[in-house]
């Protein structure tokens, strides 16, 4: 099993967690990225410093960018959630962009260029919107779905696979982009730059002038010619054949590996430059792998009874059932829950939702809670749900969304009524 | 053909730049097609080959060609400096003028030293120069680093502060100057044999002077 995958021999996954986790940790880390950034200052460099683009050096598109800022982080905030991911995260790319293009005109620096990268991973998500089954969207989409076919999802699951498209077309991108950084080398030094250390040595010293910081790993490269002449030919060879390994479908583990060293190496010798690039190349490890290890699995299994009749809450059920890799949650109505687990006192199944863990029965709230514990990762949650204020909140909303459930929370769409 | 190109960049960039927000949109709206996301992925990784191939950035597609150029044993490059009114020099800090670094702002310092006009030099200098004299009051007053800067990204460039200390040896920011700087390291490329400052022009913003240096 590898470390890292190959989207573009195989975009689809048995579960939907990596797609998900790439957009939480994609917008999130994109959005501290754009609110940090002094988009207010740039408007007063005095002129530009990029003639093919001087076209974008424009007081108007300056003094535009501190309002962008704040738009497309409140649509990176939607983007995260998973909300209309077709147009909060294709506007915030093609935003974003711009933005970036307009930054270019007075330089293009490496983050520049990486954000670039972040942002074309958001419109690949936006383009394949619907492959993400874990986002507030897939919720939204749960409207067309009848209560029937809900019950049967959430008690039989659906056995189907996620196509993963974003990475699979981000993957090329990436491994173009890798490779232009290794022919940009040739194109412009020649095959002898390959035959010593030495431009990696000079590369070293020089910078370490430059910017007066002096890092005891670059010294030490420096003074060793073949550690230099490794790691710069290494790199090469990574970064050029990195695109071969995604077009041939083999494994892309050794130079995913390659590069985040290669990023670590540049980090410990000349400083924190492409930072951002670990980020992406991170998304495409096997998250998956990790958290089905993580996440409860059979022998933990809890049971879970809820209202067959309530549309509402198997609305609210369904992204449970797809992070539930692992079928650790048993989910039953009242009609076939069995008896021993419910004919018991203080059971009521028409007041409100139960699991049942190791014969303990949790109602209501506490069912809730009992069902984000099964899932380990929402151990934060869990802790939260327990103090007071948020349990006394909490237990509110759920009475009145029980009480209320055959008034406001039913949908009347029914599929059945269409044909 | 490139050359063909190059001559109508003009016309190329900022067509393709507008042309390619407004076919996405249309594109995205269309999404739910097979055939638009085809389209458009189709499109963006030929222009991305091309771009990449050709070495140059076709706005809002760029290629990552960082660290392309092959180093010379003598690296030249420019710096700025500040100049107090006792004629003190100290090392330009450029977080007082984000987004550039020292690569950039040498290539800037470049320009100015020997291609741009006197009224440029002096709006450059200009700008240099107040930001300067503002992020030092900053420094000084302690506003430098703002309460917010350990949740912020980290620079990516971790080059020399100013601190405090430092600028209380300093009178007022009066100028900014120029030095070439030209380094040449050792046959076996472990250190640097020779560090060579050219002092190449100065600007006196106060007095709107434009002095330069003999190139030695």
């Amino acid at each position: 099993m590898s470390a890292f995958i190959n989207y573009f021999a195989d975009d689809s996954r048995s579960s939907p967690i990596n797609l998900a986790a790439a957009r939480v940790v994609l917008g999130a880390y994109v959005l501290w990225r754009v609110v940090f950034l002094d988009w207010g200052f740039y408007q007063e460099w005095p002129r530009d410093f990029n003639p093919g683009i001087n076209f974008l050096y424009n007081d108007l598109l300056f003094s535009l960018l501190p309002y962008q800022q704040w738009l497309v982080a409140g649509l990176l905030a939607l983007f995260i959630v998973g909300y209309k991911i077709k147009w909060t995260g294709g506007l915030a790319s093609l935003l974003l962009m711009q933005m970036l293009s307009v930054k270019s005109t007075i330089y293009m620096s490496g983050t520049v260029e990486s954000m670039f990268v972040c942002a074309y991973f958001i419109l690949l998500f936006a383009f394949f919107h619907d492959d993400d089954a874990l986002s507030a969207d897939a919720v939204i989409r749960t409207k067309e779905k009848s209560i029937d076919q809900l019950n049967w999802f959430l008690k039989e699951g659906s056995n189907q696979t996620y196509r993963m498209r974003p990475f699979k077309w981000g993957l090329v991108i990436l491994g173009l982009m890798y490779l232009g950084a290794a022919w940009g080398k040739l194109l412009n030094g020649g095959f002898e730059i390959y035959l010593s250390g030495a431009d990696l040595q000079r590369d070293i010293v020089y910078n370490q002038v430059a910017t007066g910081m002096y890092r005891p790993i670059g010294d030490f490269v420096v003074q060793h010619e073949i550690l230099a002449w490794l790691g710069f030919v290494g790199t090469a060879l990574v970064q050029s054949l990195f695109i071969v390994a995604i077009v041939l479908g083999v494994t892309v583990t050794p130079f995913i590996l390659g590069l985040i060293g290669f990023h670590v190496g540049v980090i410990l010798t000349l400083g924190i430059y492409f930072v951002d690039m670990i980020v992406v190349l991170s998304l495409y490890a096997a998250w998956d792998v990790g958290y089905r290890k993580i996440a409860a699995d059979q022998m933990n299994a809890v049971q879970l009874v809820y209202d067959e009749r309530c549309y509402f809450c198997a609305r609210a059920l369904y992204l449970f059932k797809h992070l539930d890799i692992n079928d650790s949650v048993q989910f039953y109505t009242q009609s076939d829950a069995p008896s021993e687990l419910v004919d018991r006192d203080g059971v009521d199944l028409e007041k409100e939702m139960y699991l049942f863990r190791d014969g303990e029965a949790y109602g209501g709230y506490d069912a809730f809670r009992h069902l984000f514990k099964q899932f380990r990762i929402f151990f934060p949650i869990t802790l939260l749900m327990v103090l007071p204020p948020v349990r006394m909140v909490g237990e509110r909303i759920y009475e009145y969304i029980a009480d209320n459930r055959d008034r406001h929370f039913v949908c009347s769409y029914n599929p059945d009524d269409t044909s | 053909m490139l050359e063909l190109l190059s001559e109508f960049r003009g016309i190329i960039f900022p067509v393709f730049y507008v042309g390619f927000f407004l076919g996405t949109l249309v594109l995205l709206a269309l999404s739910d097609r097979e055939v638009a996301r085809s389209v458009w992925v189709g499109g963006f990784i030929l222009v991305l080959l091309a771009v990449t191939v050709v070495g140059t950035p076709l706005m809002p597609v760029v290629e990552m060609h960082k660290f392309s150029q092959p180093n010379d044993e003598q690296n030249t490059a420019h710096e700025f400096v500040v100049v107090d009114a006792d004629g003190n020099e100290l090392y330009y800090d450029y977080r007082a003028a984000p987004p550039t670094t020292g690569s950039r702002s040498s290539t800037i310092a470049g320009h100015m030293v020997e291609e741009y006009p006197d009224e440029d030099r002096i709006e450059i200098a200009e700008f240099y120069l107040s930001n300067a004299q503002e992020y030092r009051s900053d420094v000084e007053s302690g506003d430098y680093p703002p309460p917010t800067e350990p949740l912020a990204p980290p620079r990516y460039t971790d080059d020399k502060q100013w601190s405090a200390e430092e600028l209380e040896e300093f009178e007022t920011f009066e100028a900014i100057r120029i030095y070439e700087r030209t380094l040449t390291v050792t046959d076996d490329n472990t250190e640097i044999e020779s560090h060579e400052r050219d002092r190449r022009l100065t600007v006196n913003v106060g007095n709107q002077t434009i002095t330069e240096h003999e190139h030695t």
